[in-house]
């Protein structure tokens, strides 16, 4: 219970946002990323408190607007554990700074699209006077080398995977929203990720820019690595096309949108949807535990949206991860075979330094994949273990 | 006496996927 001295003075409350959406508010604390769905009742509580008014007076307005009594001690210990108080000697935070802000606007400006537009257009219609600059899995090999081929493959895709999410940190920062950039996994795929959790505090309108951000930068890399391309010849010209196919590629990569890709971030706006995958999984666990006659796990909270839309969503869930099943017993784990017996084959067969060299980069390669998102799936478990054992 | 109901936000992950060959 509160004491009743705190029920009496005003709360140290941090800086909040506040996002009326209908049947719900978006409240949150933008410095920590720290946000929460309330009901309109609750939002209009937690408003009071942050301008000033004591719980006890919040408490009496709350019972002369609705007529009932509210749990004022429960919401209090709710908002204390999301950070939304600050505690004895804590500094209030402000609302936070964000740089780049002018360089984001320039960027997303209706200028910047427009030459945007026009580089796409170039592209297009340069692939269609000179076919052999379309995208083909034979732009790939642009050097006689595997062994050139891979390595400079592998390490030029990084300053384009920065600009991809680079794109979505600043779209984010145009509409004052902080961000971090991780390396991260989608089952078997290693991703970097921006983490903008902020993107829930502005309207439904602004989000679609900074989530559609990072697959408009690849289209844009993409035509000025075919323009480079139409315009230069041999290795330079390889190389330019090698990475429009890979940058293309990973466009491709986000339509496995049940992985939480930024298409399902698209989706999920477009749809109103708050909490669709967690509702989507819940609906699955409920009904399997209805078909094998177990205990029913509880339905996990979300708006009217999520529950519509999980009874799709939850179907391409199971189709999706099947697929993605069948992929890695019938494709990737042969091919991972086949790789190593390979490097071993060639040492037997006394092939040369190179021959042998070449295997080794391409399995060291693709085997690399595999064991850092097993890392960072260990990471990711050794992490909501100690969250709760330690759940403060 | 009313509880206030309380649901976190979902978390928004943008990525890229890396790729090897």
């Amino acid at each position: 219970m509160a004491a009743a001295d705190t029920l009496h003075r005003p709360l140290r409350m941090h800086h909040l946002t506040f996002l009326d959406e209908g049947e719900e508010v978006t409240v949150g604390r933008p410095d920590i990323d720290s946000y929460i769905h309330l009901p309109p009742d609750g939002a209009a509580l937690l408003r009071r408190l942050s301008q000033g008014s004591t719980p006890a007076e919040v408490a009496e307005w709350y019972h002369a607007e609705y007529g009932e009594t509210v749990d004022m001690a429960d919401f209090l210990e709710a908002i204390t554990d999301l950070g939304f108080v600050a505690a004895e000697g804590e500094e209030v935070a402000a609302a936070p700074r964000v740089k780049w802000q002018g360089l984001a606007r320039v960027l997303f400006s209706k200028p910047a699209f427009a030459v945007y537009g026009l580089l796409i257009a170039g592209a297009v219609a340069a692939t269609v006077m000179d076919p052999t600059l379309a995208p083909s899995y034979r732009n790939s090999f642009f050097h006689p080398s595997l062994l050139v081929v891979s390595l400079t493959l592998f390490i030029g895709q990084f300053p384009f995977l920065i600009l991809h999410e680079g794109a979505h940190a600043l779209s984010g920062r145009r509409l004052g929203l902080n961000s971090s950039l991780r390396f991260s996994r989608r089952l078997y795929f290693i991703v970097l990720e921006t983490a903008m959790d902020g993107l829930v505090s502005v309207p439904r309108a602004k989000r679609f820019l900074p989530i559609l951000a990072g697959a408009i930068t690849d289209l844009v890399v993409t035509a000025v690595l075919t323009l480079t391309a139409a315009a230069t010849t041999g290795i330079v010209r390889g190389i330019c096309l090698a990475f429009a196919l890979t940058t293309l590629m990973r466009l491709l990569w986000q339509c496995y949108f049940f992985l939480r890709t930024d298409l399902y971030y698209l989706v999920v706006t477009v749809l109103g949807c708050t909490n669709l995958h967690a509702v989507s999984r819940n609906l699955l666990h409920r009904r399997l535990a209805k078909l094998l006659r177990l205990k029913t796990p509880p339905t996990t909270p979300g708006a009217e949206a999520d529950y519509k839309a999980a009874r799709w969503y939850s179907w391409l869930l199971v189709v999706g991860y099947a697929a993605m099943l069948v992929s890695v017993i019938t494709v990737v784990i042969p091919s991972t075979v086949y790789v190593v017996v390979e490097v071993f084959d060639r040492i037997d067969a006394g092939a040369s330094a190179g021959m042998i060299a070449d295997s080794i980069v391409v399995a060291v390669l693709i085997l690399s994949q595999f064991v850092i998102a097993g890392a960072l799936a260990l990471r990711e478990r050794l992490r909501n273990t100690t969250t709760l054992e330690n759940p403060s | 006496m009313k509880k206030i109901s309380i649901r976190k936000t979902e978390t928004v992950r943008l990525t890229s996927a890396a790729q090897p060959l």
